[in-house]
C-alpha cells in the first residue's frame, strides 16, 4: 500500500501522462485503421478503431473528455484519409454525444454496453458518411457501400469494441482514479486505483 | 453551469469547429494543414503501410499454399497414371518386340510347326521352377514337346492341362538336353544341363572332341523330342578335372527363364518337312 502511495504520481502529473496516453493511443490506432488494415481487411472490412474507441470512452468517461477524444479521432482520421477535412471530425463528435452519452447512462462496468454502443454507432455512421460524401458531390454506390458492407462493418467494429475496451478503460481509470463505475446510471463499487 | 449544459456547449463548440474545417478545406490553409500532418507522420505511415502490406502478402502466400497442396495432390495423382500409363506402354512394346521375334522366327523356321502362348505364371514348387504357360492340350501341347523363345531353346513341356502346360526351363537342374557345340575346329557332344545358378553347364564332353570358348551350343536332336538345330547358347568356359575322364563347359544361355513373356510350343514338323 505504502509503496503502490509513493510510485503513485500526484494528480496533475498523472493528468498529463493520462492526456499523453490517450493522445498516443489516438494516433496509433489512427495510423492503425489507416495504414494497416487497408491492406489487412477483416473480411472486406477496415474496422473504425478510432471512432470505436471515442465511443467506448464515451461509455465510461464524462461527456467532455469523450467529445475531445471523438472529435480529436475524427480530425486524426480526416487527415490520414481522403475524407474532406472536418467530416470525420463533425460524425465522430455527434455520434460520441449521442450513442456514447446513451450508452454511458446505461451501464460502465461491463464491454457489453460499450460494444452495443459501438454497434449502434457503425449502424449511424456508415449511412451519414456516405451521406455527407454525397452531398459534397462525392460519387458513391449507396447499395454497395450501406446494404452489401454493413452487416459487416458491424461485426467487424462489435469486435473491435470488445479488444479495445480493457485498453481504454485502463487509461481512463488511471487517468481519472477518482472516478467511479457507474450501473444504469448508479456509481457502484470503490473507487479504483 | 450545470454538467450537462457544459456538455451541450462543448458539443456546440466542437460542431462549429467541424464545419469550419469543412468550410476551409478546399482552402490554401486547409490545404496547408492538412499536408503538414501528412508530411509529419509520413514516414511511420509508410513504413507500417509496407509492413501490412508484407504481412497482408504473407497471408495471401499461406491462403495460397493450400491451394498449391491440392494441386500438387492433383498433379501427383495424374503423374501415377501417366506413369502407369507409360509403364503399360512399355510393356505392349515389349511384348510386341517378342511377338514379331516369334512371327520372324516362325518364318525363318517353316519346317515346324509353332504354337505361340503367353508365360502365364510360375509354379509354386521351387525345386523345379517351372513356367505355366497358356496353352494346352486343347491346342496340341504335349508332354516333352521343345519350348523356344525369341529363336532359342527355352525348356520343355513337363505337364500339360486342357488349357496350360507347365514348362521345365533348360537353366532348372532336372533339365537335360542332348546338344553339340559347334567350332571352329569341329564339334563336340555333350548334354546340357542347368546349375541352379541360371546357368548352362554341358557335360560329358569327349576329352578328344574340339571346344573352344565362344562355340555355340545346339540341339543335337538326339533322344527324340528336340529338333535338331535349336540354339541354346555360348560357350564361355572349358573345365578339365583329373578324376573325371569327360570335360565340362559353361554355357551362357541365350533365353533367360526369368525373363520369359512370349514363348513358341514346337508342336509338330510341318506336313512335308523331313
Amino acid at each position: 500500500m505504502i509503496v503502490g502511495r509513493i510510485l503513485q504520481p500526484r494528480r496533475g502529473r498523472r493528468l498529463w501522462i493520462g492526456y499523453i496516453g490517450s493522445f498516443l493511443l489516438v494516433l496509433i490506432l489512427g495510423l492503425l485503421q489507416t495504414s494497416v488494415f487497408p491492406s489487412l481487411a477483416i473480411v472486406g472490412i477496415r474496422p473504425a478503431l478510432v471512432l470505436m474507441s471515442a465511443i467506448t470512452l464515451a461509455t465510461i468517461s464524462d461527456d467532455a473528455r469523450a467529445l475531445y477524444w471523438g472529435f480529436a479521432g475524427g480530425l486524426l482520421i480526416d487527415l490520414l484519409s481522403i475524407t474532406p477535412l472536418g467530416i470525420n471530425a463533425l460524425l465522430f463528435t455527434l455520434l460520441v454525444y449521442i450513442v456514447g452519452g446513451k450508452g454511458r447512462r446505461l451501464d460502465r462496468v461491463n464491454p457489453v454496453f460499450p460494444t452495443l454502443a459501438g454497434v449502434a454507432a457503425t449502424l449511424l455512421y456508415y449511412p451519414a458518411l456516405i451521406l455527407a460524401l454525397q452531398l459534397l458531390e462525392f460519387d458513391i454506390d449507396w447499395g454497395r457501400q450501406v446494404w452489401d458492407r454493413l452487416p459487416r462493418a458491424v461485426a467487424v467494429n462489435a469486435g473491435a469494441t470488445m479488444l479495445l475496451y480493457p485498453v481504454v478503460r485502463r487509461i481512463e481509470q488511471w487517468t481519472y482514479p477518482h472516478s467511479r463505475a457507474r450501473f444504469l446510471g448508479r456509481p457502484v463499487g470503490d473507487y479504483p486505483g | 453551469m450545470r454538467g450537462g449544459q457544459r456538455s451541450v456547449l462543448l458539443l456546440l463548440i466542437l460542431v462549429v469547429a467541424a464545419a469550419v474545417l469543412a468550410v476551409l478545406r478546399n482552402t490554401e490553409a486547409g490545404s496547408a494543414v492538412q499536408g503538414a500532418a501528412l508530411g509529419a507522420i509520413a514516414p511511420v505511415r509508410s513504413a507500417l503501410s509496407s509492413a501490412a502490406s508484407g504481412a497482408a502478402a504473407a497471408l495471401a502466400d499461406a491462403q495460397r499454399f493450400n491451394d498449391l497442396r491440392t494441386e500438387n495432390e492433383a498433379l501427383r495423382a495424374e503423374v501415377v497414371q501417366l506413369r502407369s500409363a507409360a509403364a503399360g506402354v512399355q510393356a505392349t512394346r515389349r511384348e510386341n518386340e517378342a511377338l514379331r521375334v516369334a512371327l520372324e522366327y516362325q518364318r525363318a523356321n517353316s519346317e515346324w510347326a509353332l504354337l505361340t502362348g503367353r508365360v502365364a505364371g510360375r509354379d509354386s514348387v521351387d525345386a523345379l521352377d517351372t513356367l505355366v504357360i497358356d496353352r494346352g492340350a486343347a491346342d496340341g501341347v504335349r508332354v516333352g514337346m521343345a519350348v523356344v523363345a525369341n529363336g532359342s531353346l527355352a525348356g520343355r513341356v513337363l505337364a500339360v492341362t486342357t488349357t496350360s502346360a507347365d514348362v521345365l526351363p533348360i537353366q532348372s537342374s532336372q533339365s537335360a538336353v542332348n546338344a553339340v557345340a559347334q567350332g571352329e575346329d569341329g564339334t563336340a557332344d555333350g548334354i546340357v544341363e542347368g546349375d541352379d545358378n541360371g546357368g548352362l553347364v554341358l557335360t560329358r564332353i569327349e576329352p578328344d572332341a574340339p571346344l573352344a570358348i565362344g562355340d555355340l551350343v545346339i540341339t543335337s536332336g538326339l533322344g527324340g523330342g528336340f529338333p535338331r538345330g535349336l540354339p541354346v547358347g555360348r560357350v564361355i568356359a572349358v573345365f578339365t578335372t583329373p578324376e573325371n575322364v569327360f570335360r565340362e563347359a559353361a554355357v551362357e544361355p541365350f533365353v533367360r527363364s526369368e525373363r520369359l513373356d512370349v514363348i513358341q510350343v514346337i508342336v509338330e514338323r510341318a506336313p512335308g518337312s523331313p
